[in-house]
């Protein structure tokens, strides 16, 4: 009887078998059980995600000091800032940029990981490793030491070849050329695991027949080594584009928005706005930005993950 | 060898260049450790640049001199550390942190784990991925 209260959870379930009733009760009771485990999980995720999401939603309808409902006036003030347009098109550079560089380097450094004898990789890839394990933001206080205008380690060693002391923060273009530095810096690793797992997962025979056929290494890796990997480089790019667009240590610790505005992307200007300016309405309104672009982007890619497995 | 010649005679003649496969490998191993370096030492740098710095006294790092070599090593900033109350305040409170967050994310996430993956009868549960 303890079944029946709890009934209207297992709806869903209680469809599929009806001629049994014992079996019914059995499958009853066993997801019951299932769902009284996720409840924590589902509570946290109402706590910590869904309830915060619709309070922004709330939030960004408020006018600044949040008494009165001025419904979509912070996203008309917004739309007539060139400031905000100016971070629209850092976010995008930053992650595209980010994300299209680590990918690269990821599947060229898991190529190089992969070539080598078996017995040397640990090695290697402990050694590659190393920048994903260390907190992004004190490896980015290292990067910082580094870029130090009076005290740059770069700067000292590129004087030796002759190259002038180079602004690393100090400039637009240089900032954000060290910000989406240390992103990529950051972020390969990630990238070099995940390609050089699926590499070890593509089938030696495909790349004997390929070999048969005569083809080159550059025909290996568009017609077998991509065709095999293209599911996990689609979900690894959405992925890291998701946390690289949301990206917020490493900006803030780096330039804190760098020379005027230039290195904002939409987490740091939205904390600039919200927490430090005092607006959290227009804060969060900011914040608010990010879904739609990023909700595009995972249309794009999945849907793209889900033709492909229907070919093959 | 002549028997190759006469057998490539039959087949029909293409510039075929192929290299001893033992030597392109080796060629291959030399260029892979070439540029795993390069990024081993990429990867490596802002890790090593802290070690570096953090052996370094106040003067020295000051004094502006080779960034990249120690010339006066001293453990003063680790003693520094390591006597601090401060310091030890915050190391403790990492480790409550981090204890409690990997236990309670145990906690939680385990039964949905295994709700996700043992529940449901023999045939459901069985032609049920891993993963999903």
């Amino acid at each position: 009887m303890v079944d029946v209260a709890f009934q209207p959870n297992s709806v869903a379930r209680a469809g599929t078998v009806r001629k049994r009733s014992s079996l019914r009760t059995a499958l009853k009771r066993k997801s019951t059980a299932a769902f009284l485990m996720t409840l924590p999980l589902i509570l946290l995720i109402a706590i910590l995600v869904v309830y915060p999401a619709f309070y922004s939603l709330h939030l960004a309808t408020l006018n600044k000091s949040m008494q009165r409902f001025i419904g979509l006036g912070n996203f008309e003030f917004l739309f007539k800032r060139d400031t905000f347009w100016l971070v629209v098109k850092q976010s995008c550079i930053f992650a595209i940029s980010a994300v299209i560089f680590k990918a690269l380097i990821g599947f060229i450094v898991a190529h190089f990981v992969h070539n080598l004898p078996a017995k040397g990789q640990r090695k290697w890839r402990g050694m590659l490793l190393v920048p994903w394990v260390i907190p992004p933001a004190m490896s980015t206080l290292a990067w910082l030491w580094l870029f130090d205008p009076s005290y740059s380690a770069f700067n000292y060693t590129l004087a030796f070849f002759g190259i002038g002391p180079i602004p690393w923060t100090g400039d637009a273009t240089w900032a954000r050329f060290s910000v989406i530095l240390v992103n990529v810096w950051y972020g390969a690793p990630f990238f070099m695991i995940m390609y050089l797992a699926s590499l070890k997962s593509v089938p030696d025979q495909l790349y004997e027949a390929a070999a048969i056929d005569g083809a080159n290494w550059w025909q290996r890796i568009w017609y077998v080594t991509l065709p095999m990997m293209r599911n996990i480089i689609a979900i690894t790019a959405l992925f890291s584009l998701i946390v690289t667009f949301a990206n917020f240590d490493i900006v803030r610790i780096l330039t804190t928005g760098g020379p005027l505005d230039h290195t904002h992307i939409f987490a740091t200007w939205a904390f600039r706005i919200g927490i430090e300016g005092s607006d959290i309405p227009l804060g969060a309104s900011v914040s608010l930005f990010m879904v739609p672009i990023l909700a595009i982007a995972a249309i794009f890619i999945l849907r793209d993950i889900n033709k492909r497995g229907n070919e093959a | 060898m002549a028997s190759t010649v006469v057998i490539d005679k039959a087949a029909p003649s293409r510039p075929v260049k192929y290299g001893s496969m033992s030597r392109d490998r080796t060629w291959a191993l030399r260029w892979s450790y070439f540029f795993l370096t390069l990024f081993a030492i990429f990867s490596l740098v802002p890790p090593l640049y802290m070690l570096i710095t953090s052996l370094k006294g106040s003067a020295e790092i000051s004094a502006a001199t080779n960034p990249w070599w120690v010339f006066h090593p001293t453990l003063s900033n680790y003693i520094g550390l390591l006597t601090s109350n401060q310091f030890l305040t915050f190391f403790r409170n990492s480790a409550f942190v981090s204890i409690f967050v990997v236990t309670i994310t145990m906690l939680i996430s385990v039964p949905a784990a295994f709700a996700r993956r043992g529940c449901g009868s023999g045939a459901r549960r069985r032609s049920r991925p891993a993963y999903s």
